[in-house]
């Protein structure tokens, strides 16, 4: 345990050098320590406090906000494999913002919309899947997915009857893509409030992870603890949705890759995501702006290309040593 | 420690349809050992989760004490009544020894730190399952048995005056079951906590419990001494199989008959 709480600042500080990293690469390359002593011309401090700065900031932010989404994700539908997006939210997201800008509706607009459209796609799985007693994780898992499919369709739909001139920016919209964020700092707010909720149940998560039943049985108020993991795990994926569209793997990836290097107890485990999280997304981001510059890959097709190899990797390797 | 008494009261369970045709009505204390016997299907699951109060019954009550235990706080009655459940689940890679903490759950705070009592019952538990030497290991990659034994050690750890087990032999090698059972003698015994198990093993039931409750196909039951209830004609009705018994150093063991269908 005490070893393991070791990483945190390790975490941390590779959390601090992603920005560093952020800041400094891209088509142009600015020193960033060179902005602290205001040695900067005013084209170079522009980029990086009016473009990257925010940029990387959103980046973190969805980061740790997916992180801790798939984190609590995973405890509620007992499986290691679920991720954020399992249970439809970014399909109900999807549907709106690609709605509103089908109707040539503003950044705002959409960004409303699709916060809007996550919420009733959240409590549409709850009602139609957590009938009696919230407990049963399938049901609400088959829910889930099966809603998931329901907004699939209707994004099909949303793309075949869309205007030609908004085709590209709902497709990399669909894509997750932080070039459009302007003002991220909000979602801190959600992102700090969830990840104390959730840490404050760190010690049921570790029980329910057990099953229902076993948790129940070894003093866990299971409906209750359940029904805070789903309304957290659920307003975090809005607020990441909202900001940057789908970006699929991270809430996948990087808790499953933490819990098999830090192990699953989730008072380390919990804020470990949330750092690696958000890291690996400001890494991401700043990758997908820069390789192809000045042309600009959708984030979400980066953390695919790395996420799933990774994932396949850590699968294969996980089924050969157990 | 105080002696648990356990009391149902007119009692009928399941999930939607009541499983037995007459409630039950029983009073166990502690230091006694029952045994459920029954076959597949019948119910013997179900009870237990609602002695353990995790699933409300459909008719009746069950008491521990005077507290009615469905309507309890979880945490109060997981500090007096603990379950072995027949699936371990351990899906996730903690390791041995942070799995068994589990048990102590009810008895801190929750964020409280582990105490020194805490600690004792963990490690007490881990020895008595023969788990220290894998205690660092993550428990998603045990075998089978090892697994068990990791859910067996929570419920130790968890020292509760009321241990329901269902299947406690589940997987179990032949020294680990022979140890249990003599920890389980134990605990009934020396530490008056009342024991319920529910077994496919009527050897077992022969060898352990003083009580035996039978649930017949259909829905009728019936309990008492263990020499009562483990009889011929009671357990080919239990098994809908005829089964015949041998003596063995003044205990009575059965077998059942093969070829009854040829």
């Amino acid at each position: 345990m005490s070893r393991r709480l070791l990483w945190l600042p390790i975490l941390l500080l590779l959390g601090l050098a992603s920005f560093v990293l952020a800041m400094g690469w891209g088509s142009v390359v600015i020193d960033p320590f060179a902005a602290v002593s205001g040695r900067l011309p005013d084209w170079q401090s522009t980029i990086l406090y009016d473009l990257r700065l925010p940029r990387a900031v959103a980046a973190f932010l969805v980061g740790g906000l997916l992180s801790v989404a798939g984190v609590l994700m995973q405890v509620l539908l007992r499986n290691p494999l679920a991720e954020p997006y399992v249970l439809g939210i970014s399909g109900g997201a999807a549907v709106a913002a690609l709605g509103a800008i089908t109707l040539g509706l503003g950044s705002w607009w959409v960004s409303g919309s699709a916060f809007a459209g996550s919420l009733v796609s959240m409590v549409l799985v709850f009602v139609l899947g957590g009938h009696g007693g919230f407990g049963r994780g399938e049901r609400l898992l088959l829910t889930g997915v099966v809603i998931a499919a329901g907004w699939g369709a209707v994004i099909s739909l949303l793309l075949v009857l869309g205007p030609d001139q908004s085709l590209r920016g709902m497709l990399f919209w669909l894509m997750g893509d932080l070039s459009r964020v302007a003002s991220p700092g909000w979602a801190l707010v959600p992102l700090v409030l969830g990840g104390v909720l959730a840490f404050a149940l760190a010690p049921a998560l570790d029980i329910l992870a057990r099953g229902d039943d076993q948790a129940a049985a070894l003093g866990v108020e299971v409906t209750r603890v359940r029904w805070a993991c789903y309304l957290t795990a659920s307003l975090l994926t809005a607020c990441a949705v909202t900001l940057a569209g789908p970006i699929g793997f991270v809430g996948l990836v990087v808790p499953h890759l933490m819990r098999q290097w830090l192990g699953a107890g989730h008072r380390v485990l919990l804020p470990a995501s949330l750092l690696a999280g958000g890291a690996l997304l400001v890494v991401a981001d700043t990758a997908a702006r820069s390789v192809l510059a000045p042309r600009q890959l959708p984030v979400g097709v980066l953390t695919a290309a790395v996420g799933i190899p990774l994932f396949l990797y850590l699968l294969r390797r996980r089924s050969v040593g157990g | 420690m105080t002696i648990p008494e356990m009391t149902l009261t007119a009692l009928n369970v399941g999930r939607r349809q009541p499983l037995f045709s007459e409630p039950l009505s029983l009073s166990t204390s502690g230091g006694e050992i029952w045994a459920v016997l029954g076959e597949n299907g019948i119910g013997k699951s179900t009870l237990l989760l609602t002695l353990a109060g995790l699933l409300p019954p459909l008719a009746g009550s069950v008491r521990l004490g005077d507290r009615v235990l469905h309507r309890a706080r979880r945490r109060l009655v997981a500090r007096e009544v603990g379950l072995l459940l027949q699936q371990p689940n351990l899906d996730f890679p903690f390791t041995v020894r942070e799995a068994v903490g589990a048990g102590r759950f009810a008895h801190h705070s929750g964020w409280g730190a582990i105490s020194a009592a805490d600690r004792q019952a963990i490690d007490a538990a881990l020895s008595d399952c023969d788990l220290i030497r894998l205690q660092d290991q993550p428990v998603d990659r045990l075998s089978g048995g090892e697994q068990h034994r990791v859910a067996l050690a929570t419920l130790f750890a968890q020292s509760p005056r009321v241990c329901l087990f269902d299947e406690p032999v589940n997987h179990l090698d032949l020294r680990h079951r022979a140890r249990l059972m003599s920890r389980m003698r134990l605990l009934a015994r020396d530490e008056n906590r009342l024991i319920i198990m529910a077994v496919h093993d009527i050897n077992m039931a022969a060898r352990l419990a003083d009580r035996v409750l039978l649930l017949y196909p259909g829905g009728g039951h019936d309990h008492g001494e263990a020499r009562d209830m483990l009889t011929a004609s009671r357990l080919q009705r239990v098994y809908d199989h005829p089964l015949r018994s041998v003596e063995w150093h003044g205990e009575r063991l059965w077998v059942p008959e093969l070829n009854h269908w040829s």
